[in-house]
């Protein structure tokens, strides 16, 4: 097994090796080239991601809702009033619950299927068939999971069917409603990081496996001595796209809530908060956009922390196929 | 150091750009559609096409311009189209009128959407002796007013109110609330759940709340109680609390309603189920292709926990709005003014299925105890005593969570209270 660890390609060149480099004329040329190439870009970017951006921090600060309004500096206190908030507080723990427990479960499947489906027959029909709830709108997938859970829907009527009353439950009460929610998660979104993970699989030269065998190797240690190492740096990418899809997890909770109300406090993520300030309560009140914009803040700030906590632990000198 | 200077002139430029952008939108005159042809009229409407109510103010706008000549160019925005107007009107734009309701006056006037709309109401409607002021029930005029005046031309009115079975239940007019319960209690024995209840909408749960406590501390409570900390502890809103809590102990709700699928609740009354739902006066007309055909409702103003006391109406309104920066306030007035013949309010009732905003405009067999409850009314609030606008935040993180768990069962009259006198003492600092 040829596995070389290879951080060197990665480094960037040195300031000292960059000095080096000779300045003929194509360099110069190139050179001009760089600012107008790089302008409209630039000013897109500017334009349509940086100053918006900032904009939503200036926001942070402000009581406003929306054009037409009186847009007033309140200094610290949306973030005051957000920490002294019961319903906010709620929110924070349930979509950082959402995203942990969600991703754990994800990355088990994602673990299971990178055993499994490697040497599975059927590889390809399997991801397809598993990849399908990613394809359907996550309002859908709420919509029918909610009807499913209903008090006199399949579930239940499935579970009295098979003489199994007492394990009926009102799946979708406040108290329950949210597992429910990551239940409907964890199915709309195992396909894609199956299917993600399992690109990088692929990519592994059948070879090693072949040697972990007749080295003696069971499945779960060659999982565990090939696939893994050889699938970090996938898996890296796969928990940071999974820790930004988590905290933004919004439309199956209003799905689930349906066309009327607003979701139980029991249910709420930070992005339905934020949604629920942002129309003003469903209830006809004005939008607070001020509170929506720190809310925001929150969501950005926790998503940084969960990608550089999620690559701190990944972080492993790189491995390169030879 | 020439990079440098690049970036903050590209900066600069960027920034220079849109305050260009948002100088010409604050400085853009009204409606775009006023200067060229001011007889031409925009209308946002808010109702999906095809509906009843869209294909009735089509035809209303048809017979206009066939007699005037004034063209009245629709636009079917449905949901979210009073965002738009405020965003229109607020860059200048916007169309001349638009649908609206009475939860979105507020919003309308803080935005600087709503003028004064007196000249409207004193517009004589065609071919009647009197203006649209004089055809509206003075319940309604109210309820549609805030400190500035009319808010919109109202063509529906909609209420609160206890729809019921009158197949099963042919003589039903329970003097009391008590009275109700002494109903639903028999119906329980008899193995039947006779209360439908959609839990996982906290507006429909906070009906229950509202309207007993309208009848026992009268309107603007629930304002009462979202303003000051010591209104929890009023014998009367103690009084309903414990109403409620009776009705909840007593398990007259359908089983585990507070897990429903909405509309699981409503279209089970609908097909027969459950006998009572408290709900808007909509409910009929939502779940007519969905009722039972031996179901035959009606709707009543909720019977009264304090009969002793006056009666309250629970009043909502659909209507058109008039954006203040339109230059056709005249040609708009006229034609609202001809909207509201009786002959197009009318169809409210029949083509609608809804309470016709008109005095003399009868409503659907179902609605016209409650119609009757509103023209009658001695005292009358609005949904949710509009709370809902004037104190959003406590409603949401307050009110309506700790009724859900009070509606639910979770917890005791006593505790409500106390944990209601708490929040709103924290909130209100």
């Amino acid at each position: 097994m040829t596995v070389t660890a290879s951080d060197t390609a990665l480094r960037a060149p040195s300031a000292g090796r960059r000095a080096k480099v000779p300045r003929g004329a194509l360099q110069g040329e190139r050179r001009r080239l760089y600012l107008p190439m790089l302008l409209p870009a630039l000013i897109a970017y500017l334009v349509f991601f940086v100053l918006p951006s900032l904009f939503g921090v200036v926001l942070s600060f402000a009581e406003w809702s929306g054009l037409g309004t009186e847009l007033s500096w309140v200094g610290f206190s949306n973030y005051v009033s957000m920490a002294g908030s019961e319903l906010f507080r709620a929110s924070f723990v349930q979509t950082l619950i959402l995203t942990l427990v969600v991703g754990l479960a994800l990355f088990l499947i994602a673990g299971a299927s990178m055993i499994v489906l490697r040497t599975a027959r059927g590889s390809a029909f399997i991801r397809a068939a598993v990849f399908l709830p990613f394809m359907i709108s996550p309002i859908a997938v709420g919509l029918a999971v909610s009807f499913l859970f209903n008090p006199d829907g399949l579930i239940n009527t499935v579970l009295g069917a098979l003489g199994l009353s007492e394990l009926r439950q009102p799946w979708l009460a406040p108290e329950l409603i949210f597992n429910v929610i990551m239940a409907g998660v964890v199915w709309s979104a195992a396909g894609f990081y199956v299917v993600l993970v399992m690109s990088a699989v692929d990519g592994i030269p059948p070879s090693y496996y072949e040697v972990a065998r007749i080295e003696g190797a069971s499945e779960l240690q060659q999982f565990r001595y090939v696939t893994l190492p050889l699938t970090r740096d996938m898996l890296a990418i796969a928990a940071s796209l999974w820790a930004i899809a988590g905290i933004k997890t919004f439309e199956i909770v209003i799905a689930f809530v349906g066309t009327a109300g607003t979701p139980p406090p029991e249910a709420r993520t930070l992005a339905v908060e934020q949604y629920l300030r942002v129309t003003g309560g469903r209830e006809g009140g004005l939008a607070q956009l001020g509170e929506a914009a720190a809310i925001g803040i929150v969501m950005t700030v926790i998503t940084a922390v969960l990608i550089v906590l999620s690559r701190r632990i990944q972080r492993r000198e790189r491995l390169e196929l030879a | 150091m020439r990079n440098r200077a690049i970036a903050v002139a590209t900066c600069a430029s960027a920034v220079l750009a849109l305050g260009a952008c948002g100088q010409k939108l604050q400085d853009a005159g009204p409606s775009a559609t006023a200067g060229a042809e001011p007889a031409n009229l925009l209308y946002w409407g808010k109702w999906a096409k095809g509906t009843p109510q869209a294909n009735l103010f089509e035809s209303v706008i048809a017979d206009y311009t066939k007699q005037t000549g004034v063209k009245i160019d629709v636009q079917w925005l449905a949901q979210g189209q009073e965002q738009q107007v405020k965003n229109a009107v607020a860059t200048g734009a916007g169309p001349d009128f638009f649908d609206t309701a009475i939860d979105h006056t507020a919003e309308f006037r803080t935005a600087g959407v709503l003028g004064d709309m007196g000249p409207i109401f004193r517009t004589k409607i065609p071919g009647e002796s009197g203006t649209i002021e004089e055809v509206l029930p003075k319940s309604v005029l109210k309820a549609i007013s805030d400190d500035k005046g009319y808010g919109f031309v109202p063509h529906s009115v909609f209420s609160i109110g206890l729809w019921y079975d009158s197949a099963k239940y042919p003589d039903f007019a329970p003097q009391s609330f008590d009275e109700l319960l002494e109903i639903a209690k028999k119906e329980k024995a008899s193995g039947r759940a006779p209360i439908a209840l959609d839990g996982s909408v906290n507006a429909y749960n906070s009906f229950w709340i509202h309207q007993m406590l309208l009848s026992t501390a009268g309107p603007g409570i629930l304002l009462k109680l979202a303003e000051d900390p010591a209104a929890w502890d009023l014998p009367e809103v103690k009084r309903a609390a414990k109403a409620l809590e009776s009705l909840v102990k007593a398990e007259l709700f359908e089983p585990d309603y507070m897990a429903t699928k909405f509309p699981a609740a409503q279209n089970a009354w609908a097909g027969g189920k459950h006998s009572f739902i408290l709900n808007g006066s909509w409910l009929g007309s939502e779940t007519a292709s969905l009722r039972a055909a031996a179901v035959k409702p009606r709707i009543i103003a909720f019977p009264p926990v304090d009969p002793a006391k006056g009666s309250v109406a629970t009043v909502g309104a659909l209507g058109w709005g008039v954006n203040a920066k339109s230059k056709n306030q005249k040609a708009v007035a006229d034609f609202l003014a001809f909207a509201m013949q009786k002959k197009y309010i009318d169809r409210i009732g029949t083509d609608a299925a809804n309470i016709p905003s008109r005095i003399d405009s009868p409503a659907p067999v179902e609605l016209q105890q409650l119609q009757a409850s509103i023209r009658d009314a001695e005292q009358v609030t609005l949904d949710g005593d509009g709370v809902s606008t004037v104190k959003p935040k406590w409603l949401a993180d307050v009110f309506l969570p700790l009724d859900d768990k009070f509606v639910a069962g979770k917890l005791s009259a006593e505790e409500f209270l106390a944990e209601g006198k708490a929040k709103t003492a924290a909130m209100n600092g």
